[in-house]
């Protein structure tokens, strides 16, 4: 009896004290090749970085694409990169990190071509050629340059789900093809993959 | 010894027993939050839709309230308060500001909750479940990749984010813990399907209208070059509420009065009659038992448990301390101390569980998206030139009468629109201007009883349940706009007659 007396009020307190502080934290610079504190199973900042530097290095092994006489011009942009996924993504992260990437490890073994600034190259052209500007240094051309390969890719998920357990998995390719564009050939392609699943929490199911 | 002496030494334990459990309870806010923590706490947890927002003067005045409310709710109601503006914002014409706010939904629905404190706190026997982070029910989190796919298609050659949030719209609806009612969302595949024609891909939209045919095969699916699509919503958002003895089980109510039940679409001469897509009630019914139930099962049967302990214990106290009485009366000091000692004990004992059955919080999370629609009218429709195309929606009864019309919101990416509708305003029916050519062209081309609407109507019953009426809601009146997140209470004349009881 004395025990119960003991502990009982002390449980009681305990029980009522037992508040927990809501957590905060200050804004951090985080590494982008690491798994966020927000995590879902759809493709994130480490996936984008990993699939771009393997990306980079593979291109950069093939011979058909590096080690001919003069550089291969690419047009390497989101036009006709296609996301079939249930992520909703913003295709420039891949495809601008891509080329970046792959311009500079390149070093003029590869050429560029934005076709997206066709418009605004025009633009200048038109204006040079009219004699209201000057030609600039380097010059009058021909046309714009045309290209040897453009960058073609998909984004496919295949997404599962435990209505039982809300166990939540999602497979996610990415897969990039250069494509010849004289012949329609595919002279390089590749296959990135991964598969993340995770759990929410009972009261979310 | 003298009984008082005894009873003073016995008593001595509890005192100091009670002295260190108050100096612990005192002592408490030194594992608690400090005023420094909690501003810190409240500056990260609020204001993000301000953030998203942008300058006060780079959204419309409209949304205000709710970025006002944001900032008070914090993460808690994010998803919630996001969506409200985020469909207010497209009721504003302003598509860009609800894309940036119902993705920011979207990405927190899929977020994981794993060994988040919030989920965590929730599943406490001493917190209402309504404390989580809200996600919303799977029809809410359904419709939230609906509105971002509409979004998400405005101004965008490109339409592969669009038909990603469709796919993560029907993702939600597997949810639903009887297969029949999984992935049956047809409105997702029939506007994915439609897209996909808007891209040029019509063999993928045949794969996405197949899926329509094989949910719901009375729809209509629409033909290859319909480069517009007619969207009306009707009604009013599927009530939930909680019953139950510690209103521990979610149910939901249809609370639309259905007072419409046809749709029309007008552009110059062409009249259009949309068909019944989606059913926003019936998708949130047909959901079935859920984990969180059982969670809140768990939650009120701890506290019938403590209520009976407490009660229990009281009866004991009475008995010991009358039994006290007469032993103090007859002399027998001895028993009377032990019967003083077992009727302390009991009232302590009732007190304590008392507290704890009190403490405990059962109810059920019935925070809902308010400003939803209850049923979804689409049809498709060619038309040659699209810029400055007007298309006007008219909402009909049973018996094909008009009951109002208005101009419809277009929305353009590269050769396709969408035009959009509903029947009540999302915050006020200024933001919906009234069709003065719609009545007129409604009744030359199919009476003022209009037999192709009540033609439809039949044809609608077929592949959905027909509504039947929720509390009377004057057609005249637009539903109360559409209140920042808070734990509703349950309407009273609901309580006892649910539609749906969701058991596990």
């Amino acid at each position: 009896m004395t025990k119960s007396h003991t502990l009982l009020p002390i449980a009681m307190s305990l029980l009522l004290a037992a508040c927990s502080a809501p957590a905060s934290k200050p804004v951090t610079y985080q590494d982008v090749n690491s798994t966020g504190v927000v995590s879902g199973v759809g493709v994130e900042s480490q996936d984008i970085t990993s699939v771009t530097d393997v990306m980079v290095r593979d291109i950069l092994a093939t011979p058909e694409v590096v080690k001919r006489d003069k550089a291969a011009r690419v047009i390497l942009d989101e036009a006709h990169f296609q996301n079939e996924s249930s992520q909703r993504i913003n295709k420039n992260l891949l495809v601008d990190r891509l080329r970046i990437n792959l311009q500079r490890a390149a070093k003029g073994k590869l050429q560029f071509v934005s076709r997206e600034s066709a418009g605004m190259v025009a633009e200048e052209r038109e204006l040079k050629r009219q004699g209201m500007t000057d030609t600039g240094t380097i010059g009058l051309t021909k046309a714009q340059a045309g290209a040897d390969y453009r960058l073609i890719g998909r984004i496919n998920s295949l997404d599962s789900r435990s209505a039982s357990t809300g166990a939540v998995e999602r497979y996610t390719q990415i897969t990039f093809e250069l494509i010849d564009l004289e012949n329609s050939l595919s002279i390089w392609s590749n296959i990135y993959e991964f598969k993340k699943g995770g759990q929410d929490d009972a009261i979310y199911r | 010894m003298t009984p008082s002496t005894a009873n003073s030494k016995t008593h001595r334990p509890f005192i100091r027993a009670t002295t260190l459990g108050l100096a612990l309870l005192i002592g408490a806010p030194s594992y608690a939050i400090t005023e420094a923590e909690e501003a810190a706490a409240a500056a990260a947890a609020s204001g993000n839709m301000a953030q998203l927002l942008g300058d006060e003067k780079d959204y419309p005045a409209g949304l205000r309230v709710f970025v006002t409310q944001d900032a008070q709710d914090g993460l808690r109601n994010r998803v919630l308060n996001d969506s409200l503006a985020g469909l207010a914002a497209f009721e504003l014409s302003q598509p860009k500001i609800a894309q940036r706010l119902f993705a920011d939904s979207r990405e927190l629905i899929e977020t994981i909750y794993a060994d988040s404190p919030s989920a965590e706190e929730a599943r406490s026997k001493f917190t209402p479940d309504a404390t989580k982070d809200f996600k919303g029910d799977p029809y809410e989190r359904a419709m939230v990749g609906y509105y971002l796919s509409l979004a998400d298609f405005v101004g965008n050659t490109d339409l592969d984010n669009s038909r990603a949030d469709l796919k993560f719209a029907e993702n939600q609806d597997t949810m639903s813990a009887n297969e029949k009612y999984q992935s049956d969302m047809a409105i997702m595949p029939y506007i994915r399907g439609w897209l996909y024609n808007c891209s040029n891909q019509p063999t993928r939209a045949v794969d996405e209208f197949a899926s329509v045919s094989k949910a719901k095969p009375k729809i209509n699916i629409p033909a290859r070059k319909n480069n517009v699509l007619l969207i009306a919503e009707v009604g009013v958002a599927p009530g939930k509420f909680s019953t139950g003895k510690y209103h521990e089980e979610l149910r939901y109510k249809r609370m639309d009065d259905a007072a419409v039940r046809g749709v029309t679409f007008v552009n110059h001469k062409t009249l259009l009659v949309g068909q019944q897509i989606e059913d926003v009630y019936w998708q949130a019914s047909t959901r079935g038992g859920s984990a969180v139930d059982k969670v809140l099962a768990g939650k009120a049967s701890f506290k019938q448990t403590s209520e009976n302990i407490s009660s229990g214990a009281a009866a004991v106290a009475d008995v010991s301390n009358a039994l006290s009485i007469g032993s103090t009366l007859s002399g027998d000091n001895r028993a009377a101390e032990q019967f003083g000692n077992l009727a302390l004990f009991g009232s302590l004992l009732s007190i304590g569980s008392g507290l704890v059955a009190n403490a405990t919080k059962p109810e059920a999370d019935t925070r809902a998206w308010t400003s939803l629609p209850d049923r979804i009218y689409v049809t498709t429709a060619f038309i040659e030139k699209l810029d400055g195309a007007q298309w006007s929606a008219g909402f009909h009864s049973v018996d094909g009468s008009l009951i109002k019309a208005v101009n419809m919101k277009t929305f353009t990416a590269g050769a396709c629109m969408v035009a959009w509708s509903r029947q009540y305003p999302v915050l006020s029916a200024a933001n919906w201007t009234s069709s003065t050519t719609h009545s007129a062209e409604v009744i030359a081309q199919c009476g003022s009883r209009c037999g192709l609407v009540v033609q439809q109507i039949a044809s609608d019953a077929l592949g959905f349940p027909v509504p039947t009426g929720g509390p009377a809601i004057a057609i005249a009146s637009p539903p109360p706009a559409p209140t920042p997140a808070t734990s509703s209470t349950p309407p009273a004349d609901v309580k006892s007659k649910p539609d749906v009881i969701m058991t596990f």
